[in-house]
């Protein structure tokens, strides 16, 4: 492995764990709206709000891991 | 044939093909620590993705969780989905470094690791004994699991207190027969059989109790319970059951040798992201049976299950995990809550066989095999590795019957100690400047496991301290001084001149 492609994996490692900061700090909005009243699909909207954070954290990871394990 | 007898009759079918595959694993074992714990290192992507998630997922999550759904709605959801998805972040980021090192030194357990890396023998010791007294709370809670399937699994026939025995035999012989091995093959079954277990139970229930789904469940809580449809836990406690049940969880040892099993780097990459996937949608179908009984609960169907059935069940059981099999036998055809209590079963014991395992691993290997008897053939090893099992075993099976309280509850010690090797972990995988040297890292890892004792609701009461409301909140307690005390206490010594040459060869292995 020569020292650039390294050097490009461990960004790519540090751009990912902040990225995973930021994402996860955002599960903390929940006690933005922590309210009991139907939104989407009469969820309440806690619920909703942490299952659209949920679908933006997974979606994080599968990317992250597709560009990691394809770009070798 | 009486339907109490239908449904054991199904979870006994299930315990004989555990042990038949436990039996076949055995016939190729190789007679060597690294196979009967590690595979060889030779797992495929199947393999290590199934043995991780169903180990990572447990009693807790077929009987806990709809337990706590049930007692506090959608909270355990909206903290859930971030410990998971931090579970398998952390697995990825950091068990795929662990793993290479592994593999470059020779590691097989977390006290191997960790002692190497800082080359002392005492964090040896320290890591694997504190790490097994810790990991008995995990034992612990699969045994009260086991025991509760059973018991109302039969109707009370096989009483609480012999169903868990039975169970854990059941997992202990598999063990015996086939080490880890064993483990990893059972829990590519258990993995699949406990996740349609749980989406088929959801199904059925919901079909039964609200035909409209969850929205009409959501609908009735919000004029029965409102305050289920909402986050309950404050900031810190979701803080703190995110760090215990993410990095804290991974970090125990039957999950840090997951790292150890993969073929390569790829394969433990990818089982990181099947695991994301895995361990958080399985909270979805256990979401609506939870609330489902939130519901019944609170306006009860008569002649089927009373208004306030679930604090009948916690005053009998000494806890609400017997909701989720109360659940299944009452509303399922026989048949089907046989099939699903095998899966509750599978869930218990794929997590009890790699707890057995790798307790034994730690204390055979880091304890016996360096400090009792050195230089012996490694069938004595395996042996002493099998009595372990059983002795631990008992261990876990006679807290199992004092009834101890919430699986929820219990488990939290458990992974609040494995979050105390956090600090010194992180710069095992991250060797690009000293920071931590040994000294630090036996200080800070001691002071934290003993801040998490302290101050932990359960074990705290005995040492008549101030605890903490949960020992979540102790983990982040515990990790808050362990980390200020490992920097300080590394600041104020030095590291010796081996330790340093060590840290330049794992920055060689990480980085070249």
């Amino acid at each position: 492995m020569t020292s650039s492609t390294t050097s490009y994996k461990k960004s790519r490692d540090f751009l990912f764990t902040l990225v995973v900061i930021i994402v996860w700090a955002a599960a903390f909005g929940v006690y933005l709206v922590n309210r009991p009243d139907a939104s989407l699909w009469g969820l309440s909207s806690a619920y909703t709000y942490s299952l659209l954070w949920w679908l933006v954290a997974v979606a994080v990871i599968v990317l992250y891991a597709v560009i990691d394990i394809k770009g070798g | 044939m009486e339907a109490w007898q239908v449904t054991t009759v199904i979870i006994f079918v299930y315990c004989l093909m555990v042990i038949a595959i436990g039996y076949l694993s055995g016939r190729v074992l190789k007679k060597s620590l690294e196979d009967f714990y590690v595979l060889s290192r030779r797992a495929g992507t199947v393999v290590t993705f199934l043995a991780t998630a169903a180990t990572y997922h447990s009693a807790f999550a077929f009987l806990t969780s709809v337990a706590v759904f049930a007692r506090t709605g959608v909270t355990f959801w909206i903290a859930s989905s971030a410990w998971t998805t931090m579970a398998a972040v952390f697995m990825y980021l950091v068990g795929t470094r662990l793993m290479k090192l592994g593999r470059a030194r020779g590691h097989i357990s977390p006290a191997d690791g960790l002692a190497d890396f800082y080359r002392s023998e005492l964090l040896r010791v320290l890591v694997a004994v504190i790490m097994a007294l810790f990991v008995i709370a995990y034992i612990v809670v699969q045994a009260v699991g086991l025991g509760l399937i059973l018991d109302i699994g039969s109707n009370g026939a096989i009483p609480y207190a012999y169903g868990s025995l039975i169970l854990m035999l059941v997992a202990t012989i598999y063990m015996v027969l086939g080490g880890l091995r064993a483990a990893y093959w059972t829990d590519v079954l258990q993995g699949v059989w406990m996740y349609l277990g749980i989406v088929l139970a959801a199904l059925l229930i919901i079909g039964r109790l609200a035909p409209g789904g969850l929205p009409e469940v959501m609908n009735q809580l919000r004029t029965l319970r409102p305050s289920l449809l909402t986050m309950q836990w404050d900031p810190v406690m979701m803080l703190g059951t995110i760090m215990i049940y993410g990095p804290g969880l991974m970090l125990l040892p039957h999950l840090w040798i997951k790292y150890y099993m993969a073929r390569d780097e790829r394969i433990l990459k990818a089982s990181a992201v099947g695991t994301a996937l895995y361990l958080s949608s399985y909270y979805i179908p256990a979401a609506m049976i939870g609330l489902s009984a939130a519901v019944v609960n609170a306006v009860g169907m008569p002649g089927v299950l009373e208004k306030g059935f679930m604090d009948v069940l916690r005053a009998k059981y000494g806890s609400d995990d017997a909701i989720m099999a109360t659940m299944i036998t009452t509303f399922l055809h026989p048949a089907v809550a046989g099939f699903l209590l095998a899966g509750a079963a599978a869930a218990a014991m794929s997590t009890l066989d790699s707890f057995l395992g790798s307790t034994s691993l730690l204390l055979t290997r880091d304890i016996y095999q360096r400090y009792v008897r050195p230089g012996r053939r490694e069938e004595e090893y395996v042996l002493v590795s099998r009595l372990l099992m059983f002795v631990w075993m008992l261990v876990g099976w006679y807290f199992a019957i004092l009834k101890p309280g919430l699986i929820f509850d219990i488990t939290a010690i458990a992974v609040a100690g494995g979050l105390q090797l956090v600090p010194m972990t992180i710069q095992m995988v991250i060797p690009k400047r000293k920071v931590i040297n040994k000294h630090g890292a036996v200080a800070g890892f001691v002071v934290g496991s003993i801040i998490v004792t302290l101050f932990t609701v359960q074990t705290g009461k005995y040492f008549r301290m101030p605890v903490t409301y949960h020992a979540a909140v102790a983990g982040l307690l515990g990790l808050a001084i362990n980390i200020v005390v490992t920097l300080v206490v590394s600041a104020l010594t030095r590291p010796s001149q081996e330790e340093v040459r060590t840290f330049e060869e794992y920055k060689s292995i990480l980085y070249s």
